[in-house]
Formats: structure tokens, C-alpha cells, sequence
């Protein structure tokens, strides 16, 4: 199996990609080279892992249960992943390996978004993620700690696309008046047609089952002016997977968020009406080009009463979400808290009227 | 010339001394149907002008057998243009649709408010009920002279607790559902992990390309609807009344 693994030339410890920096570092001497010199001196400064062609390549095991492991060609301990794992760490030497052989050919990454954010201010976020939350049970920030924090270089396909369609909407422009006897209202009923085009530019959805969609949607935008073409430093130190849901599949969700953009469109050039209501529509996609990227996320897991909950967080742009828990007791303290406010306020309304 | 003098000045003189001025001269118990005999219409006349003189306030009993179809309306104009006093209240009876309507003007506004009215129609109900006109027009002129005597409703401190308690019936739980709306709030707020629901952040500038835009008339629709001045306290001919009816 074919991997990589990035080592210092002065101290021979690994590399890894610094987001604070856009280098690579040494954790132990703490150089620091660019992504390009690490690019260009692979041979002399890196050492390279060639399946068939040297023979210290690892070898890879294939599980029953599907797990893929390979022995750390630092201290030969198992790592283990599956067969899309592109980018991992050895959990016992930390020693960061890629899997260049995962990401070949078709698998190949057009683009790569470098991490911006550290793990430290990943794990900073989640704290102030925690802070003004009325609701959050004071064992959850107490007793809980971060348990894992994975920096992922996550697939997604980049799409482009062109919708074009018509919108049909009734509308009405109402005008009332009065004669001092009788109140007349005017109702003027419109058959309101849009037609037209809007042209989408990197429309990203994430092309893994191991996350779930809702996280890595919530976490857009992704600043793609600083995306660059892949290269493989930028996966050592993280966690990276191939694709292992085909775009074709990821193109509906795609069209169907050009679809709701362009209803939007339309209905915004929809003025002076009293009432607008959409009768009918029809839109087409046309699909541009599609790319392979990998989009650093940093993924936050923590355990309470036995459920983990699952932060995530852009690895470029630092936007955290997450699902936090609610404690019920909180919830209603809180309800009769604020009837309490609002009854008080109604008393003193009901003693002055 | 001097004897004419003489007669005007002791008219005027006359109507001052007994308190006898142009309100009191208008006729208060107009009978349309004879549902009342001449006897009736004259007792009741005397405790409605013995009323007039104690308090300043007209009452008008307006029998009828005829259909009307704003009967508040009809009722507050003849008030209005019937030359009565400021201060008073008429009482229509039709018998054509069995409709009644009380309509007060003034002071008897207050004096006989909405709530006294209803009271003095439950009083009466049963009379009317049984067609006996006179005995419900006796009783509504008593009931009236009674109230009036009384002055305006003054609330007492059981009325206030009252009211207040019926306010706090209210207030408690509007408070709790907006209370409930806060936290809901609060607790939508713990998830920030949702999908998208469109590509907006993915619309190349410029992109959008209206082809065709096309608002194309259909037709109108025209509803007309009287202006209503409300049950009570309304506006009629310029002035206020209050007023309570229905069928008897």
C-alpha cells in the first residue's frame, strides 16, 4: 500500500501542516518549511513509501468487518481505518501517514482548502460555544470534556450548475375607500410570470456517509478564493477520507437548493402587491462541472448520560454548530420565570386601566 | 300692544315657575298600535314628566308595528330629532318583528348603562312576553327613575377584586404562552446544526436573467360593506348613545 509521511530534515520528526503558519512543522524543533520546498525536496527530505517498489511499504490487512490496517512504517504498530481512509495518524507514535494509493486516479482531489484553525481554537470555540446558554445542564460544561477532536479533510463535490425555468404566481393589489356609508374594497387579481436563468458557482456537498448531511451543510460557506489545487502536505497531522458517494448521487440535493434559490429570485422581482401566492413552476438544471475537493472540518466529540454529541466546525472560516443538550428542569425554572415577569407587567397594566 | 306684552311675559313666567320648558312639552308615550288605553298612556306620562321635572332626564316610550331594518339606527335618529332632552333614554317596542331597543343619550349613558339596561330587560322580559305592554312600560319607567335617582354605577371594592381577578385570568395565561415562546426560542437557539434550504451563497453576481416578466390582469372583485358605529357608545347624527336590544 502506498503512503506518505513528511519528516524534518533537520531532526527527522514528522512534519506536519501548520494552519496558523500555511507551513509545515516540526513539532520537536519547530522548523518550519514551505508546502512548495517539502513539494520539491519529497525525495531527499521525505521518505516515500512505494507499494511493489520499496520494500518497506506497508503491507494491508482487509477485515471481515470491513476495517482496512496497516502497520505504522514508524514504529509498526496497527493503524487502523477503512477503505477510504486517506489521511490518518498512528495511535500509539502519532506518526501523521497519507495514503497517497486512496487518493489516485478518479480519487484524485482537484482541490484542497488548507486549515486555518487550530485544534486549540477549535476547542476554544466549543467553550464559547457553551457560554449564554441558559438552557445547557451545569453538569454538561462542569463534568464534560472535549473526548475527541479530529481534524478531517472532509470529500465534497463542487458543483456548478445553470437553472432556468418559469414561476407562475397570483397576486392581488387591493384598494380600499370609504364614502362615509360604506366601505368599498377594490380587489385587482394578476397572473404574474417570471422566466429566466441564474448561474450557480461551487455548490458544495459533502461526498462521505461517515457525516452526517446536516453538519456539513450548516457549516457553509467556504471562502473558495483560497482554494487551491491538492497536494498531498496538506493532509499530515489530519484525518482525511476519499469519496465514497459518487457525484451523480450528491447532484439532486444540488438542484434541488439551485431550485429553492432561483424560486427566490424570482419572487424577490415580484413587487407591488398586496398578496403574492406561487401558482405553479417549473425549473431545469443544467449540471456544469463537478470537482473533488477536500474541506477541512474540525470534528468535536463529547459524552453525557451515555448520548455523544457532535460539534463541527469549519476548519477555514471557524463556524462551530452543534446539537447542545437541554435540561428540562432549566427549561420550565425559565417558563415560570418569565410568567412571572409578564404576569407581574400585566398586574400593574390591570390595576391602571 | 301692552296687553300682548303682558300675556308673553306671564307665559314665560308661568313656564319658569313650574319648570315647564320646550323638552317637556314633546310627547313621550307615542302608542302606534294602541297597545296601551288612553288611561295607561296618561299615568305613564305623568310618572315620565314627574321624572323629567326631578331629574332633567326624558324618558320616550316608542310603540310601533312596523319593520325597520337598522332598528338602532331608526331608533337613536328619532331620539336625536324628536326635540327631547340631552339627558334620557327611549324605549321601542314593534310589534311587527317583536324587536325592542333601548337607547340612551347623555348622562343616561351612565346612569343606564349596558349592564343596568340588561337588568332592566330582565325585569321586563316576562311582561313583554305576555303582552302586557303597560305593566312592562310601567315597570321600565320605574326601573329607570330608580337607576336614575341612584347616579352612575359606583364599582366597589368587591367589584374591583373582581375585575382584577378576571384580568389576571387573562393575564396569567397570555404571560405563560409568551413565556413558553421565549424558552422555545431559547431552546431552538442549542441546535445551530440545520440544513440549507438554498445555494443563495452560490449565485454567481449578475447571474440572474429575467427572460420574461409578464404581471397580466385577470379581473377585479368588489365588496361593499356598510360602516358599522358598534352596539354601543356608537355615533348617530353627531351624537352618542349607548343602547341595548333584541326580541322579546
Amino acid at each position: 500500500m502506498e503512503t506518505l509521511e513528511y519528516r524534518c530534515p533537520n531532526c527527522n520528526a514528522y512534519l506536519v501542516f501548520d494552519p496558523k503558519s500555511g507551513d509545515m512543522k516540526c513539532d520537536y524543533c519547530l522548523s518550519h518549511f514551505s508546502v512548495e520546498q517539502v513539494k520539491e525536496n519529497n525525495d531527499t527530505r521525505g521518505k516515500a513509501y512505494n507499494e511493489g517498489e520499496n520494500a518497506e511499504a506497508p503491507e494491508e490487512h482487509v477485515h471481515e468487518d470491513g476495517y482496512v490496517s496497516f502497520s505504522c512504517p514508524s514504529c509498526g504498530g496497527e493503524i487502523v481505518g477503512d477503505d477510504t481512509t486517506a489521511a490518518t495518524e498512528c495511535p500509539f507514535c502519532g506518526n501523521p501517514t497519507v495514503i497517497t494509493q486512496r487518493l489516485n486516479g478518479e480519487f484524485k482531489p482537484d482541490f484542497v482548502i488548507p486549515f486555518k484553525v487550530t485544534k486549540e481554537e477549535a476547542v476554544a470555540a466549543l467553550e464559547k460555544l457553551y457560554k449564554g446558554k441558559k438552557l445547557l445542564p451545569d453538569a454538561f460544561t462542569k463534568d464534560n470534556r472535549v473526548k475527541k477532536v479530529t481534524g478531517m479533510y472532509v470529500p465534497y463535490w463542487i458543483c456548478d450548475c445553470v437553472a432556468s425555468g418559469t414561476v407562475t404566481y397570483n397576486a392581488t393589489r387591493v384598494n380600499t375607500f370609504s364614502d362615509g356609508k360604506y366601505l368599498t374594497t377594490r380587489t385587482d387579481h394578476f397572473n404574474v410570470i417570471r422566466a429566466g436563468t441564474v448561474a450557480f458557482d461551487n455548490i458544495p456537498e459533502d461526498g462521505t456517509t461517515k457525516l452526517e448531511g446536516i453538519h456539513t451543510e450548516s457549516i457553509e460557506p467556504y471562502d473558495y478564493s483560497e482554494m487551491i489545487p491538492y497536494s498531498n502536505q496538506y493532509l499530515s497531522g489530519y484525518v482525511a477520507d476519499r469519496y465514497d458517494v459518487p457525484s451523480e448521487d450528491v447532484l439532486e440535493r444540488v438542484a434541488q437548493r439551485a431550485r429553492a434559490s432561483v424560486e427566490e429570485s424570482f419572487r424577490d422581482t415580484v413587487h407591488g402587491y398586496s398578496t403574492v401566492s406561487r401558482a405553479n413552476g417549473d425549473i431545469d438544471i443544467s449540471n456544469g462541472d463537478v470537482h473533488f475537493a477536500l474541506l477541512p472540518v474540525w470534528m468535536l466529540n463529547t459524552k453525557w448520560k451515555g448520548n455523544i454529541y457532535t460539534f463541527a466546525m469549519n476548519g477555514q472560516t471557524g463556524k462551530m454548530v452543534g446539537d447542545l443538550p437541554v435540561d428540562k428542569g432549566k427549561f420550565w425554572k425559565r417558563v415560570a420565570m418569565f410568567t412571572g415577569i409578564f404576569t407581574a407587567i400585566g398586574a400593574v397594566i390591570a390595576l391602571f386601566l | 300692544m301692552k296687553k300682548v306684552t303682558v300675556i308673553f311675559i306671564t307665559v314665560i313666567l308661568l313656564c319658569s315657575l313650574f319648570g315647564v320648558n320646550a323638552f317637556a312639552s314633546r310627547e313621550k308615550v307615542i302608542d302606534k298600535v294602541d297597545l296601551l288605553t288612553d288611561t295607561e298612556e296618561a299615568r305613564l306620562g305623568e310618572m315620565i314628566d314627574s321624572v323629567y321635572e326631578t331629574y332633567g332626564v326624558d324618558i320616550v316610550l316608542l310603540l310601533e308595528d312596523t319593520y325597520v331594518s337598522d332598528i338602532r339606527e331608526y331608533v337613536e335618529n328619532y331620539y336625536d330629532n324628536g326635540g327631547y332632552a340631552p339627558d334620557g333614554i327611549i324605549f321601542y317596542i314593534s310589534v311587527y318583528d317583536r324587536d325592542w331597543y333601548m337607547c340612551t343619550s347623555g348622562s343616561c349613558m351612565e346612569t343606564l348603562s349596558d349592564d343596568r339596561l340588561d337588568d332592566i330587560f330582565d325585569q321586563i322580559s316576562g311582561q313583554l312576553g305576555n303582552d302586557d305592554y303597560y305593566g312592562a312600560m310601567h315597570s321600565f319607567v320605574s326601573l329607570c327613575e330608580g337607576y336614575v335617582a341612584e347616579g352612575p354605577y359606583v364599582p366597589t371594592a368587591m367589584d374591583f377584586v373582581m375585575g382584577f381577578a378576571l384580568s389576571m385570568c387573562v393575564v396569567v395565561p397570555v404571560a405563560f404562552l409568551i413565556a413558553l415562546l421565549i424558552v422555545f426560542i431559547e431552546k431552538r437557539k442549542m441546535n445551530t446544526a440545520v440544513l440549507q434550504t438554498n445555494a443563495n451563497e452560490y449565485i454567481i453576481k449578475g447571474s440572474l436573467d429575467i427572460k420574461e416578466s409578464n404581471d397580466v390582469f385577470v379581473n377585479s372583485t368588489v365588496t361593499r360593506v356598510p360602516i358599522s358605529s358598534g352596539s354601543s357608545g356608537g355615533g348617530g347624527g353627531g351624537r352618542s348613545h349607548g343602547g341595548r336590544g333584541g326580541k322579546f
